[in-house]
C-alpha cells in the first residue's frame, strides 16, 4: 500500500498538469469584451468584427463620483475568419481580449443573409463566447448598434441584453430571444431552422438621441437569413413553441367591435402534436390558456356565463389569428420551419420521418397544421363590473 | 527522494518505540531516592539540610515533646503551608497536650498519629523520597528521633487566584465560572457539577523537577475502560523534567503529532469539562493551568459551544450552520478570490466583475501579492493585539484599522475589495476558536496553491485536507465522524443540534458503556384544558 502512496501522489500532481488552469491573467490585463458585432467587410469575403470592451476607471463609483460618459470602447477590425480579426483587434488594444464575459452577439443583416455558419462555428469550437450571449440580427450594419450610446446606462450592451431579459420575463411585449447556445442547437438539428430578434436603430426626430428597438424577428432558413417577421407574427410562433407565457390580447367585446378590451394572458402552454392521418403526416397546434380581463373601455357588464364564453371565444380566435399569420408566413414565405414540428415528427413517428426528413424544406410547406386554442378566463381582476356602472 | 521520505518516517516511528522500553529505568531523581528515613534524629535533619541545600525558603523547627524529652523535627517550605495550623494543630498539640498527657513511656508515632495531632489528612511513610515530595507540595513531615518514618500532615495552602470568569470562552448565557491554575480548586469545581461517586480523579505527578499534579477524570460506568487504560499508557511514557502547561502533555499524547490539526481538546471551563466528561470522554487536569484537556475529541467539537447546549435548539442550530459556512469562508475565501479573478473570471456574475475590475484599477500588485500581504499583515496585527498589554493594544487595532482599511486603499495599494475579503476572513476565523492554529496554517499554502492552479487547486486541496481528516483518529475514536464513518445517531450534534429531549444517547462513536443519557418520551407535552394543571378556558 506504502509504495502505491507515491504512486497515486505523483498521478494526482499529474492531473494538475494535465487538466489544471494555466491561463492566469491579472483582471486588469483583460479586455473585457460586453458586445461582440459582426459584419461582411466592404472587401469581398472579408468579415468586420466590431468589439465594445469596458474601460473600467470610467465605470460610475458607487461613491457617487459618477460619469455620464459611456464607459466602452468601441474597435472594429477585418479579417477573412474571426481569428484573424481577432488577432488584428489585438493589435489595437493593450490588453488580452476576454469574451466569456460577452453578453450580445450581434450579426449584421448582410452577413446574415451570406451566410452565418462559418461565424457560429468559431464560437462553439472555441468556447470562446458566453453560451448565454443573446443573438441579434442587426437591420443594416451590425456595428451601428455597438456603436450606439444608451442614455441611461454607462455599457449600452447591457442595456440592451436587459431589455431582452426583462421582455422574457415581463412578457408584454415578447421577443423571440434565442442565446449562443439556443441558436447553435437550432443551427445544428435537421429540421429546424433558427430565429431570433431584429434589432434596429430608430430616430423619430432629429433633436432625438437615437434609441434600439427590437422590431420583429429574424428567420433562418439553415444559416441564411430568410426574412422578418413582425410582432404579431413573433408572439404567434412564441405561442406555439412555448415561449412565451403571458401577454396582452386585443380582443374587443363579442357585440361592440368599437370599443376596446384587452385581455391578459397569465398562462399558456404550447404543444405541437404530430398526427398520421391516412398514411399522411398532419400537425396539431395546441395551445391551453388561461388569464384575466385586463382593461376595459366601457360599460358593459362583463359578469354572466355567456359574456365570459363569448370572451373566451375572441380570445381564442384572436390567439388564433396571430398563430396562423406566423405558420403562414413561415410556410408559404419564407419555407422555414423555426418551430420544431420536424423534431416532433421525428420524434413520433421515426418511420415516416425517414422519407419526410430529406424533403423536409419542401414537406414543411405542405404540411397540414391544425390549430386549436383553449382559452379561459380566470377573474376579471379586482372588479367585475366595470367603475362607472350604476 | 520519497526513499528519503520514507527513511524519515520509518526512523521517526522507530525512536518512538525505543524511547518507550527506555523511560521506565530512569529514576525521578536519584539523590534522593536511595535515602531512607533513619532512626536518628540529626540525620535526618542533616539529610533534610543536604537534599534542599539550605534552600532560603525551608523551615526546620527543632523540639521535644512528651515529659520525657523525646526530640522531634517539623518540616515544612515558607509560602506553601499554613503557618496557623502548624502551630496551632502540630506544634501546640505536641507541645502542649502530650505534655499534659504527661506520658512516661516513650512516645511513638503512631500515638501522635491517632491521638495527638488534630488534622485530618495524615499518614505515614518510610521512604525520603516520599517525605521530601509531600513537602514540596505544602504538606508539613513530622520526624521523631528513634522512628525510621515520618509523619505527613496535609497543611497545603498557597497564594492562589480565585475562581473568575474565563478570558478564553466567555458565554451569554451559561456558568461564568473558570478552572483556576489550582487543581484542588478545580477538583472541587468538577465535584460540584457531577455528585456522582462513579465519577473518580486519578493522579500523578509529572516532571521529574517540577513534579506537577495531574489528574485523570472519568466517570467509571461510563467512560469506555480501554480509553481510560490508554490514556494512563500514553501519560506513564511521558519522561520530562517540567510540565508546566497542559500543553506539554497534549504533545506527548496526541494521535496525530505531524499533523496540524488538534485530536486533543482543551477547555478552561468547568460546566464544558463536565459534559465531556458525561459524554464519556476522559478528562485531564495539570496542576498550575487553567485549560483542562478531553480526549477522544472530534472534529465537530470544534463547532460545539458550551452555550448551544443551554440556549433552544433552533437558533443554535442556525449558528451552526453559520460556524460551518464560517469554516469554509476563513479557509477559502482568499484563495477563492484569487482564482477566480486571474482564472475563472466568467464565473462571477458580470456586474460584480465590473466592480471589482474597477476598484482593481491602478493597484500596483498581483491579486496574489495582495492577498497574501494581507493575510500576513492580518496575521501580524493579530499577534500584536494578543501579545501587547491592552491599553497598547487598542493602538495596534487603530493603526491596523487606519493602515489597512483607509490608508491603504486611498493611497491606491491595496483595492477595497481585499480588505473586505480580508476582514471576512478574518472574522469568520474568529467563530471557530478550537481550530484557529489549523485554519490559519492552511489559509496561506491554499492561497498559494489557488494562485498557480486556480480552482482546479483548491478543489484538490479540499479534497486531500478531507481525506486528511478522515484518516486521523483520536483515542480510538474516527476524528472526522459523524460525517465519515457517517454515524446518525450523532449526526444530531453536529451541523444542527436536537433538542435535549431528542438526543437520548451519547455521542456513539466515543465508546461509552451507558448509551442512555435520558428517559423515552421526554417530548414537554402541555396538559390539555380539562386536566389537572391546565387552565379552564
Amino acid at each position: 500500500m506504502k509504495q502505491y502512496f507515491f504512486l497515486i501522489l505523483i498521478l494526482l500532481g499529474m492531473t494538475i498538469n494535465v487538466a489544471g488552469c494555466w491561463d492566469q491573467i491579472e483582471l486588469d490585463k483583460r479586455a473585457v469584451i460586453m458586445a461582440l458585432g459582426i459584419d461582411s467587410a466592404e472587401e469581398d469575403g472579408k468579415i468586420t468584427l466590431t468589439f465594445q470592451t469596458i474601460i473600467p476607471a470610467r465605470l460610475a463609483d458607487p461613491l457617487g463620483h459618477s460619469q455620464n460618459d459611456p464607459a466602452v470602447r468601441v474597435i472594429s477590425a477585418s479579417g477573412t475568419t474571426i481569428l484573424e480579426a481577432t488577432n488584428n483587434f489585438q493589435k489595437q488594444t493593450n490588453a488580452i481580449p476576454y469574451f466569456l464575459q460577452n453578453r450580445l452577439l450581434i450579426i449584421g443583416e448582410d452577413l446574415a443573409r451570406e451566410g452565418i455558419q462559418q461565424v457560429m462555428d468559431y464560437f462553439v469550437r472555441n468556447m470562446q463566447s458566453h453560451p448565454r450571449a443573446w443573438v441579434l440580427i442587426a437591420k443594416g450594419k451590425a456595428a451601428n448598434i455597438i456603436k450606439w450610446k444608451s442614455e441611461v446606462n454607462q455599457i449600452p450592451a447591457n442595456y440592451i441584453a436587459d431589455l431582452l431579459y426583462s421582455s422574457t420575463r415581463q412578457a408584454i411585449t415578447a421577443f423571440a430571444t434565442a442565446d449562443i447556445h439556443r441558436f447553435i442547437l437550432a443551427l445544428s438539428s435537421q429540421s429546424t431552422s433558427p430565429a431570433t430578434s431584429g434589432i434596429e436603430i430608430v430616430q423619430e426626430q432629429d433633436d432625438e438621441p437615437p434609441e434600439v428597438r427590437i422590431f420583429g424577428t429574424a428567420v433562418f432558413k439553415r444559416d441564411k437569413l430568410a426574412g422578418w417577421m413582425g410582432l404579431r407574427e413573433t408572439r404567434g410562433m412564441l405561442w406555439i413553441t412555448n415561449q412565451s407565457t403571458q401577454g396582452i390580447l386585443e380582443t374587443g367585446y363579442p357585440a361592440l367591435q368599437k370599443r376596446n378590451l384587452v385581455q391578459q394572458v397569465t398562462r399558456a402552454k404550447g404543444r405541437i402534436k404530430p398526427k398520421l392521418n391516412h398514411g399522411k403526416i398532419e400537425a396539431e397546434v395546441e395551445v391551453k390558456e388561461e388569464g384575466n380581463i385586463g382593461e376595459q373601455d366601457g360599460s358593459l357588464k362583463l359578469t354572466g356565463r355567456s359574456m365570459i364564453r363569448a370572451l373566451e371565444k375572441n380570445k381564442a380566435a384572436e390567439m388564433r389569428a396571430e398563430i396562423e399569420s406566423c405558420l403562414r408566413q413561415c410556410q408559404q414565405e419564407f419555407h422555414s420551419d423555426i418551430f420544431g414540428f420536424g423534431e416532433e415528427i421525428q420524434r413520433k413517428f421515426p418511420q415516416e420521418w425517414k422519407r419526410l426528413g430529406p424533403r423536409w424544406d419542401t414537406e414543411f410547406s405542405h404540411l397540414q397544421i391544425k390549430v386549436r386554442v383553449r382559452a379561459k378566463i380566470r377573474g376579471t381582476g379586482f372588479i367585475t363590473d366595470p367603475i362607472n356602472l350604476k | 527522494m520519497f526513499q528519503f521520505f520514507k527513511r524519515k518516517l520509518t526512523f521517526l516511528k522507530k525512536s518512538r518505540q525505543h524511547d518507550s522500553t527506555d523511560q521506565a529505568t530512569v529514576p525521578a531523581s536519584p539523590k534522593i531516592s536511595l535515602a531512607e528515613i533513619s532512626q536518628t534524629l540529626s540525620k535526618n535533619f542533616e539529610l533534610i539540610h543536604e537534599i534542599f541545600d539550605n534552600s532560603a525558603d525551608l523551615i526546620v523547627r527543632r523540639f521535644t515533646i512528651g515529659a520525657l524529652p523525646t526530640e522531634a523535627m517539623v518540616v515544612n517550605l515558607n509560602g506553601m503551608s499554613e503557618l496557623k495550623l502548624i502551630n496551632d494543630n502540630i506544634i501546640g498539640s505536641l507541645m502542649w497536650e502530650t505534655r499534659k498527657a504527661g506520658l512516661a513511656e516513650r512516645i511513638t508515632l503512631e500515638y501522635l498519629k491517632d491521638s495527638a495531632i488534630n488534622l485530618n489528612a495524615i499518614c505515614e511513610t518510610g521512604s525520603m523520597d516520599e517525605a521530601v515530595t509531600a513537602i514540596l507540595n505544602g504538606d508539613t513531615a513530622l520526624f521523631l528521633d528513634g522512628s525510621a518514618k515520618a509523619l505527613i500532615m496535609n497543611t497545603r495552602t498557597w497564594a492562589h487566584r480565585g475562581v473568575q470568569q474565563p478570558e478564553t470562552e466567555p458565554v451569554v448565557r451559561g456558568s461564568r465560572e473558570g478552572f483556576t491554575e489550582t487543581l484542588s480548586i478545580n477538583i472541587s469545581q468538577i465535584r460540584r457539577k457531577i455528585k456522582d461517586p462513579e465519577l473518580y480523579f486519578e493522579a500523578i505527578q509529572l516532571g521529574r523537577r517540577t513534579r506537577t499534579e495531574v489528574c485523570v477524570v472519568y466517570i467509571r460506568n461510563i467512560a469506555n475502560p480501554k480509553i481510560v487504560a490508554e490514556v494512563w499508557r500514553r501519560i506513564k511514557r511521558i519522561n520530562i523534567d517540567a510540565v508546566l502547561e497542559s500543553g506539554y502533555l497534549e504533545e506527548f499524547i496526541q494521535d496525530a503529532p505531524l499533523s496540524i490539526f488538534p485530536t486533543v481538546g482543551n477547555t478552561e471551563t468547568p460546566d464544558k469539562f463536565s459534559a465531556k466528561i458525561l459524554e464519556g470522554r476522559v478528562g485531564i487536569l495539570v496542576d498550575g493551568t487553567p485549560f483542562a484537556l478531553t480526549v477522544p475529541f472530534l472534529f465537530v467539537e470544534s463547532f460545539q459551544v458550551a452555550e448551544d447546549y443551554y440556549s433552544r435548539s433552533f437558533f443554535t442550530s442556525l449558528i451552526r450552520l453559520i460556524r460551518f459556512l464560517a469554516l469554509h469562508l476563513t479557509i477559502v475565501l482568499p484563495a477563492l478570490y484569487v482564482a477566480v479573478i486571474t482564472f475563472h473570471p466568467n464565473i462571477v456574475p458580470e456586474t460584480l466583475l465590473l466592480t471589482i475590475a474597477r476598484t482593481r484599477e491602478g493597484i500596483p500588485f498581483p491579486a496574489f501579492v495582495e492577498a497574501l500581504l494581507m493575510g500576513i499583515f492580518y496575521e501580524m496585527f493579530r499577534e500584536g493585539s494578543v501579545r501587547m498589554p491592552r491599553i497598547v493594544g487598542q493602538a495596534v487595532s487603530i493603526v491596523g484599522a487606519l493602515i489597512l482599511g483607509e490608508a491603504a486603499v486611498n493611497a491606491g495599494i491595496i483595492s477595497p475589495i481585499m480588505v473586505i475579503i480580508t476582514g471576512l476572513t478574518a472574522v469568520s476565523g474568529f467563530l471557530l476558536p478550537p481550530q484557529t492554529d489549523s485554519i490559519t496554517l492552511l489559509r496561506i499554502p491554499l492561497l498559494v496553491i489557488a494562485s498557480f492552479f486556480g480552482l482546479f487547486g483548491i478543489i484538490w486541496s479540499y479534497i486531500l485536507i478531507v481525506i486528511h481528516l478522515a484518516s486521523l483518529r483520536s483515542f480510538g475514536a474516527p476524528y472526522f465522524s459523524p460525517i465519515m464513518p457517517l454515524t446518525f445517531a450523532d449526526l444530531k450534534d453536529s451541523f444542527l443540534r436536537a433538542p435535549w429531549w431528542m438526543m437520548k444517547t451519547r455521542p456513539r462513536v466515543i465508546d461509552w458503556q451507558g448509551s442512555a443519557r435520558e428517559g423515552e418520551d421526554l417530548f414537554p407535552e402541555t396538559p390539555g384544558p380539562k386536566q389537572p394543571g391546565g387552565q379552564e378556558s
